[in-house]
């Protein structure tokens, strides 16, 4: 039997193991997070429903973490990747950390105990930045008798943990940073605004004027690891730049229909700096006349409502440009070619 | 005295199509006001690094790759950044856009046509392309605290300067036992031969929690790729 990993969401990475391998099966069951060798400090940010730790909001001056974990395999699911005479003696289990931006790269050995396996590994803040990703991993610790469909050589993965995310660094999660944006788990929000609208993934906030602000879901599971994804090219980039283009063309019409609203009594040079730069920016893809003619003749339509279809119309084709949305949408199409072939 | 700065937050960097194909961009002054500048690490004394700029331009031809091997070591040393530090594109862009642009123009030869040189050579994201942070990133990530030894190893390598991004792209280019093994397994071996092994190696790896494998598994593990490539 071959078993692969499914999901693009909730994967990071698709690997296809030529043998049988147990997914997901490791859980982390406890977690604690000392903060400068304090004891716990950092537990109230541990979020186990989202496979989380944010730190972000934590004080900036800290300077050394230690995550103290438990693993489990609460299903028993790595007893079927083992082929036969091989027992769980013969496997490790590995808490490991990979920071894409600082390319750290480490590993702790789990010792085995009771249940589970349990273990404690170090990082310094000098070492992590942005996100950090935590993932357990079940290894072969030798070379066995090949079986096939089975795991035979020494370090090949047996099984994994759902990867956790841990966040340090408040990062611009939008291209260009045009665009101030912020997590928050509108579940949990005192926002008003925020809190009624938690089934939803995003609200824009208009209400100031020199800045908006995209607010963005922490309570939808998996939506910021999709979302933070660092990759350029892989399958799960090609899926977060397709989520977050479905969440920006939306908002940027919003902005756009928002300054537009404004009376032409206000000269284009006296609208807030962003509705300016961004009408500009969208004219600039439409070519018919100079940037500043066609952001005119946008606000005097849409003031007189006259022609404001063609208005909208001349929007929405300029923000596609500015997303590059066919170019998005070939690659991604490219990335699931051969899910959609064999479907 | 200079010390590091950094491009500020959401500052967009436009670089004119004749600082890019200029052979001495300074001369056309700074393409950002001050204000889009601020001190950053502490502020960081950049002697070193400037006399090391200055040592590179005297002693090497306009566009001669080799000044790499020779400046890479000391210029890592010439830069004491964490990690952390390092990972701000922002520093690398002010070095190359402010700082030193015309050293950048000096390093690559304009492109395409019409000729210039490429933007993310003096800024942007990429730091596997961007000037300094491709020759800091190489030494950070083969040294072992102060011996560079695989660095100097890997440099002077005849395929390093076509390899770099399939090496320092790829998986166990982040991690130091499988650099060395790497660099030990392609001693004497082509350039394309070091190419494949880059390939295969990042495709056999996935498979294999590769942090848990010290220098002697992945001696191991590369010499049986190694043979299977042969």
């Amino acid at each position: 039997m071959l078993t692969v990993r499914k999901g693009v969401l909730a994967m990071p990475t698709s690997i296809f193991y030529p043998y049988r391998y147990a997914a997901e099966a490791l859980e982390i069951s406890e977690a604690t997070l000392d903060v400068d060798n304090v004891d716990g400090a950092g537990n109230d940010f541990i979020n186990n429903e989202h496979h989380s730790i944010i730190m972000t909001s934590y004080e900036s001056n800290w300077s050394n973490l230690k995550l103290k974990i438990k693993i489990t395999d609460p299903n028993q699911q790595i007893d079927g990747t083992l082929s036969k005479g091989i027992s769980k003696n013969d496997i490790k289990v590995w808490l490991v950390v990979r920071n894409k931006t600082t390319r750290l790269r480490k590993a702790v050995q789990l010792t085995k105990k009771n249940n589970g396996w349990n273990g404690e590994l170090s990082l310094l803040r000098d070492e992590i930045a942005r996100t950090t990703d935590i993932e357990c991993y079940a290894s072969l610790s030798r070379n066995v008798k090949k079986e096939e469909g089975f795991a035979s050589n020494i370090n090949e993965r047996l099984a994994d943990s759902v990867p956790w995310k841990l966040y340090t660094d408040i990062v611009p999660a939008m291209p260009g940073g045009a665009l101030n944006s912020e997590w928050v788990d509108f579940k949990e929000s005192t926002n008003p605004e925020l809190n009624e609208r938690k089934d939803c993934v995003w609200y824009l906030d208009l209400s100031d004027s020199e800045s908006p602000c995209l607010y963005l879901n922490e309570s939808v599971p998996k939506l910021r690891q999709t979302l933070e994804v660092e990759s350029k090219t892989s399958k799960p980039a090609r899926v977060r730049d397709a989520l977050i283009h479905s969440i920006l063309q939306s908002a940027i019409i919003e902005m756009t229909v928002f300054s537009l609203s404004k009376s032409q009594d206000t000269e284009l040079d006296e609208l807030p700096k962003w509705q300016k730069k961004l009408l500009i920016s969208l004219a600039k893809k439409i070519d018919s006349g100079s940037e500043e003619a066609v952001v005119n003749r946008w606000r005097t339509s849409w003031e007189s409502s006259t022609e404001t279809g063609q208005t909208l119309a001349e929007v929405t084709t300029a923000i596609q440009r500015h997303l590059n949305l066919n170019l998005s949408s070939e690659y991604l199409a490219k990335s699931v070619e051969k899910e959609i072939s064999n479907d | 005295m200079t010390n590091t700065m950094r491009i500020v937050d959401n500052v967009e960097i436009t670089l004119s199509e004749e600082f890019l194909t200029s052979d001495t961009p300074s001369d056309l002054g700074s393409p950002l006001y001050n204000s889009a500048m601020e001190e950053c690490f502490g502020g960081i004394a950049l002697t070193q690094f400037d006399e090391l700029i200055n040592k590179t331009m005297n002693s090497f031809k306009r566009y001669d790759a080799s000044m790499d091997i020779n400046m890479t070591v000391d210029l890592h040393k010439s830069l004491p950044l964490t990690r952390r530090q390092a990972s701000d594109m922002r520093f690398w862009s002010w070095l190359g856009v402010i700082h030193v642009p015309d050293f950048v123009a000096w390093r690559w030869k304009p492109a395409g046509t019409p000729a210039k040189r490429s933007k993310v050579r003096f800024c942007g994201t990429d730091r596997v392309r961007q000037t300094f942070a491709r020759l800091w990133w190489a030494a950070e990530l083969t040294r072992k605290e102060n011996d560079y030894t695989i660095t100097a190893e890997l440099l002077n390598h005849p395929g390093f300067q076509n390899n770099y991004e399939a090496i320092f792209g790829r998986a166990f280019g982040s991690y130091f036992p499988a650099m060395e093994a790497f660099v030990n397994i392609i001693k004497d071996k082509k350039e394309r031969f070091i190419e494949i092994l880059a390939i295969e190696l990042g495709y056999a790896l996935t498979t294999n929690v590769l942090e848990s494998m010290d220098k002697n598994d992945l001696l191991t593990f590369m010499n049986n790729l190694a043979i299977k490539i042969e």
